[in-house]
């Protein structure tokens, strides 16, 4: 369980953005989080593709 | 038939051992030396350290793997170079002293013709004051940079769960130590999972958390920051880093170097001059890696150490080495091919080559206190420089003079990271980050000094799906089942 009360009294806090309730659900549905997750693994193909492409002779 | 030694069997070493096996056959000798029975998947022991796994999980016995593959495995530890040979013979090797395979406290000369030195860190807990002595932790604070560190921090941990549960208020420091540490990002999972078990047993109330780095921001990592695009937008690492603790109730002190710990009680020093103090009743801090403390010896016997390697340990490769102020510091800087200046049939992988500066912008106290975080090199980079340097060495061994190295330099190579911020199949998180280039370009992308379409990073449950899927995936490679080439570095 994730502490709902969030205190901005503490002045380190006061100048940041904390999501709401429904934003952290949509971090546990798992339909979203399959889609983002599929996402996520074509932007770290892209990566090890460039990492290949870069890799040159010298 | 040539003899490639390595020295090292972590992510670096292993992937340059396996590769040149692969690639070289039964035709050349590969050997690999290194102090440890066992290989670690390191980034699992996050998990270790909260009891969610178990050494087991993390951890695997070498020997077997190495003798099928064909590689001579000798568990030793390297204690210095000869690159001329000595006054008997030309041929250069190193000595090691053997830590297992009942030949313990046994020296031995080990002749090569390409050497790889994949030896990683030293842990240099004695940097602090308090913290350990040399390469031991002490018993003030502890440890996941290793499995049994881990372990050890677990029962640490659960002790401090039971106090909390008895309604006893507990606090927790998790971070860095010494001004110049790497790993943030190491501690920054602890401190995400620890809090996170501390909601699953119900004791969060009776627990204040606090973070403390010498980064001069959250989300700076020792990589001078990220700028992530996301949806549209281009939000820095920091309001990520910020966002995350607040929303988790963890407050923070930055731009500290941790000068003394006692029992249940640290001293600090910040940029600015001010001098802080913290109690805690549990406290994870990185400590300071160097070189592991290689020698090296010309043919006459004449220490040549600091011509191999630079004064903080690591090993000097094809980089830019030059001081100078951080305006001028360039992408170029950073070496490629990560082979010895000085002796071409030298390379160094990994956490073991010497970076040319730090990525983050470097900071002084007004006492001349450097608290500057050093560069990471995660698992990724080192994999891709291991894969790299056997390559190099292949084209050595298979061409002769005619051959062309393989370069990629940390400033042209992207890295993916996923940082565990609690486990569990639906309630678990991680962040996961892709970041374009490593060390950042400036000239190349103006403004970040990386490409914003290729950073970017996100907070959710897939997240922690794709760290325990990494897990079993580097394992099984590192294991070298089938079809273990076709996964990644």
């Amino acid at each position: 369980m994730i502490k709902e009360e969030l205190n901005f009294e503490i002045p380190q806090f006061k100048g940041t953005m904390v999501p709401g309730k429904f934003q952290r659900s949509m971090r546990h549905c798992i339909l979203l989080q399959l889609i983002r997750m599929s996402f996520f693994g074509l932007r770290s193909i892209g990566i090890i593709i460039l990492n290949i492409k870069n890799e040159h002779e010298k | 038939m040539a003899q490639i030694v390595i020295m090292g069997a972590g992510v670096a070493g292993h992937t340059t051992a396996t590769f040149l096996k692969k690639w070289l056959g039964s035709k050349h000798e590969v050997v690999v030396v290194t102090p440890n029975s066992h290989w670690n998947w390191i980034p699992s022991n996050i998990w270790v350290g909260v009891g969610r796994m178990t050494k087991e999980q993390v951890v695997f016995p070498l020997a077997p793997i190495y003798t099928k593959a064909g590689i001579d495995f000798r568990q030793a530890k390297a204690l210095s170079i000869h690159p001329e040979g000595d006054r008997e013979s030309e041929k250069p090797y190193i000595n090691i002293l053997y830590t297992g395979q009942n030949k313990e406290n046994q020296e031995e000369k080990l002749h090569y013709d390409y050497l790889v030195n994949a030896t990683g860190p030293k842990l240099q807990f004695g940097a602090t004051e308090g913290l350990g002595i040399d390469n031991q932790l002490g018993e003030h604070t502890v440890s996941v940079c290793t499995a049994d560190h881990a372990l050890h921090a677990n029962v640490k941990m659960q002790k401090m769960f039971e106090k909390a549960r008895a309604g006893e208020k507990q606090k927790v420091i998790i971070g860095t130590s010494h001004g110049t540490c790497t790993c943030q990002g190491a501690a920054f999972e602890y401190i995400l999972n620890v809090e996170h078990e501390a909601n699953r047993a119900g004791v969060r109330d009776n627990i204040e958390f606090k973070w403390i780095s010498n980064e001069p921001e959250l989300g700076d990592f020792g990589m001078g920051g990220m700028h992530l695009g996301n949806m549209g937008y281009v939000m820095g690492a920091k309001l990520l880093g910020e966002s995350l603790f607040a929303e988790r109730g963890i407050q923070w002190i930055l731009n500290a170097h941790v000068s003394n710990v006692e029992s249940k009680k640290l001293q600090y020093e910040q940029v600015d001059g001010n001098m802080g103090e913290e109690e805690f009743d549990f406290a994870m801090l990185i400590p300071a890696f160097r070189g592991v403390g290689l020698q090296a010896y010309d043919k006459n016997e004449n220490d040549i150490t600091d011509k191999l390697f630079m004064p903080n340990g690591f090993m000097r490769v094809d980089g830019d080495y030059t001081q100078k102020p951080y305006a001028e510091w360039k992408a170029s800087d950073w070496p490629s091919t990560y082979q010895s200046p000085l002796y071409k049939n030298i390379f160094a992988a990994g956490i073991a080559f010497a970076p040319p500066h730090p990525i983050s912008e470097p900071q002084q106290s007004p006492n001349g206190t450097v608290i500057t975080p050093a560069p990471p090199r995660t698992g990724m980079p080192a994999g891709t420089i291991g894969k790299a340097v056997a390559s190099s060495i292949k084209n050595m061994i298979l061409e002769g003079d005619k051959a062309k190295l393989h370069a990629i330099s940390m400033a042209e190579m992207g890295a993916i990271c996923v940082a565990s911020a609690g486990v569990g199949f639906k309630e678990g998180q991680a962040i996961s980050f892709t970041v374009y280039p490593i060390v950042k370009d400036f000239e190349k992308y103006p403004g970040t000094g990386r490409d914003t379409s290729r950073t970017y990073g996100e907070i959710g449950v897939s997240g922690h799906w794709i760290k325990l899927a990494l897990h079993y995936l580097f394992i099984y490679k590192a294991k070298l089942k089938f079809g273990w080439t076709l996964i990644p570095e």
